[in-house]
């Protein structure tokens, strides 16, 4: 017999508001459709808006697990659209913070992922790793989970030696610890049980879906913003694109779980070239309030940004009209599309298979619903 | 607990000469079932504590000398709170499992040996102590049918599908015990084992496992919480208990926690002839609840077609394969 079964807006594993409109039979779904759209915020219209700089608190909360990611996205169309060159070490800055991001996303990934299929003490130990780099954000951004760190042309303070110290224990900790999380996952026969060949998703479906991130990269599709369009100097740091050609859920947990040492390694490069100099660019001061009062952007001018966030592609368009305001921004969120193919891949598994399908799409509702 | 026995045996011997002498004792056995409340105040401080510390937290620590009242303070808040019953519900079926889960496995008890303390002895008393037991599924079935909510309801049905697994599985391990004993006493499996110096933990190590695994999914823990599990189902076939129904349900699954670490005691450790006595029979019982805490630490959550593939594709087999060879090597040895 078939009935509607409501998952959401308001449930444990919907990991914020996702109300899923599921056909179940006995325990096998027949049909599940995501319905997205109540935290919507109506970011766009609100940059329309706001002047330039105003702007990042709120693209900081666009993800607000990996908000520096989106913060940097921001910045970095507003730079281009201004057509600056921020100095090296901003750069190299930048790409360190972000990796750091990377980190502290993907281990609240695993986290919630071992809580959804009922395995609390991973979630625990992964909020515990999580602490010291928010604490090290807290240090060096100014805040744990939202910033304002990156300014147009620069930073807002300059990362002293002290703390680079503080982000290389915190790396070597984490590096230490993940041998312990594997300990109480992959060395589970139930944890490979339960992900093993559930919500397949084929190399010809992730490309239809406009899946991009961890997703698309676990059905061997070679997609990565930082080798394929390669921005601030991922091109100057070695490491590699983690690709599986599984597409299931184990997949897209090894992916992510290869992802962390590959960031692990990334950081720790960034942090032994990270060069002197300035830290800011000498007229990024012009640009605060309040002589960004004044700011003139170009008359018909248009930046386009694409970067690689925690959980996807994630692309901001900017178009100017030469005023202090944004003309429009878009903001293309890939917890959205990666969210598209739910229904595709939950027909026909039962109800714990969705919430493992739903924890490995790993979607974020501030950034779906935008 | 030599002492309570003899308390218990002189209490009786008072009361049973009065007019409903009988319902008398019962009554006290329920202020005895009132401790037993208090076993889940232990029972679930135990539980917060060490998983706390699994967790890299502290547990509870503000409530009493090192949080010692939390599961009390717990179950004083959810007696606060309303209860609300659902829209279009079965008044008579959403109360009635409240007594089906307390009171079969209040009653096991007179049949389980607690220590030397024995209420009933009975040749059949095993068969009967599970017979009580597995009374709480059909109480899940029917308190989430009643409750009108397609949560429940899919809790309980996951229920109805664990219990054909897994008494099965407890029916196949104890065969093993009782051919070998040769009774379904309680008390004369556990002077069997007194009398060949050896617990049927080593004797019968397969059925040992199975029991265990058994165990685990009669008082529905990790890795077989799923008529719960909290990221799918809310919370299984006790999402629309509130207030005092809900902490009779939390209640009961301690008990019955309680009661089947018990039988599991007497059946497979020793009992309590053996090192100490009846404190040695509680340090057993303690050292079965550290297990289960830490199971539950540590396990992930089975879907039901892998627990149902599992036990009939792998542990109904094994445990019968188990019961014919204990036949044989009986009959070898005659």
């Amino acid at each position: 017999m078939e009935t509607a079964l409501n998952i959401g807006p308001q449930h444990p594993s919907t990991h914020g508001v996702l109300r899923m409109k599921t056909i179940i039979d006995g325990e096998i779904v027949k049909k599940c459709e995501p319905d997205v759209g109540y935290i919507h915020r109506g970011l766009e219209k609100i940059a329309e808006n706001r002047m330039y700089f105003k702007f990042t608190p709120v693209a900081n909360k666009i993800d607000y697990l990996a908000a520096a990611a989106w913060e940097h996205c921001y910045i970095s169309c507003v730079e281009q659209v201004l057509d600056m060159d921020v100095p090296e070490r901003v750069k190299w800055a930048r790409m360190l913070m972000l990796e750091l991001q990377r980190i502290v996303s993907h281990l609240f990934w695993i986290g919630t992922l071992c809580m959804d299929i009922g395995q609390p003490t991973v979630f625990v130990w992964a909020m515990r790793e999580r602490e010291k780099f928010l604490d090290i954000f807290e240090e060096v951004m100014g805040g744990r989970m939202t910033y304002g760190w990156m300014i147009i042309g620069g930073l807002r303070d300059d990362i002293t030696p002290s703390q680079v110290t503080m982000m290389w224990h915190a790396l070597e900790e984490v590096e230490k610890r993940l041998p312990e999380y594997y300990r109480m996952t992959e060395k589970n026969h139930i944890f490979k049980k339960r992900l093993q060949g559930i919500g397949v998703i084929t190399k010809e479906e992730a490309i239809a879906y406009g899946l991009t991130g961890a997703v698309a990269r676990a059905s061997g599709v070679p997609y990565d913003v930082r080798k394929d369009d390669p921005y601030l100097k991922y091109e100057e740091v070695e490491w590699e694109m983690i690709t599986r050609e599984a597409g299931d859920c184990w997949a897209r947990y090894e992916v992510k779980r290869d992802e962390i040492y590959q960031s692990i390694s990334i950081a720790k490069q960034a942090i032994k070239k990270l060069p002197n100099g300035p830290f800011r660019l000498k007229n990024a001061a012009t640009l605060r309030p309040p002589t960004a009062l004044s700011l003139k952007t170009p008359e018909n001018g248009e930046a386009f940004v694409r970067n690689e966030c925690p959980r996807g592609e994630g692309c901001i368009y900017l178009r100017t009209d030469g005023s202090n305001f944004p003309y429009r921004l878009r903001i293309r969120g890939p917890s959205f599309n990666n969210l598209c193919i739910l229904d595709h891949v939950c027909r026909g598994a039962t109800i714990p298979d969705v919430v493992a399908i739903l924890a490995t799409l790993d979607p974020v509702f501030g950034e779906c619903d935008r | 607990m030599i002492f309570m026995n003899d308390f218990f045996q002189f209490v009786y011997a008072k009361v049973a000469t009065l007019p409903f002498g009988d319902v008398l004792f019962l009554f006290i056995m329920g202020t005895i079932l009132f401790n037993i409340t208090l076993i889940y105040g232990f029972t679930g401080y135990i539980e917060m504590k060490l998983i706390g510390h699994i967790h890299s937290r502290k547990g509870p620590v503000y409530t009493g000398p090192l949080g010692i009242l939390q599961p009390i303070a717990d179950a004083l808040k959810v007696l606060q709170k309303e209860v609300i019953f659902p829209h279009g519900f079965d008044r008579f079926l959403f109360t009635l499992p409240l007594f089906l889960l307390t009171i079969p496995n209040f009653l096991a008890i007179i049949f389980i040996p607690v220590g030397s303390f024995i209420v009933f002895q009975s040749d059949y008393s095993l068969l009967i102590a599970l017979g009580l037991l597995s009374m709480s599924p059909i109480a899940i079935l029917l308190g989430s049918w009643a409750s009108n909510s397609k949560y429940s309801t899919l809790g309980g049905l996951r229920s109805a599908g664990m219990t054909m697994s897994y008494e099965v599985l407890l029916g196949v391990a104890i065969a093993s015990v009782i051919v070998t004993t040769g009774s379904m006493d309680i008390v004369k499996i556990v002077e069997y084992q007194a009398a060949h110096g050896l617990w049927f933990a080593v004797m019968q190590p397969f059925a040992f496992l199975l029991f265990l695994v058994g165990t685990i999914a009669a008082v529905e823990r990790n890795p077989f919480d799923l008529v719960e599990a909290e990221s799918e189902l809310v919370s299984g076939w006790r999402t629309e208990y509130g207030g005092v129904y809900f902490l009779v349900t939390l209640i009961a699954e301690y008990i019955k926690l309680f009661v089947v670490l018990l039988l599991f005691t007497s059946l497979f450790l020793g009992g309590w002839m053996d090192f100490a006595g009846d404190v040695g029979f509680f340090v057993k019982v303690l050292v079965l609840t550290l297990l289960m805490v830490y199971i539950r630490a540590t396990a992930i959550r089975l879907r039901l077609d892998q627990i149902l593939a599992k036990v009939w594709h792998k542990y109904i087999p094994l445990g019968i394969l188990n019961f014919i060879i204990t036949l044989g090597v009986l009959e070898v040895l005659g």
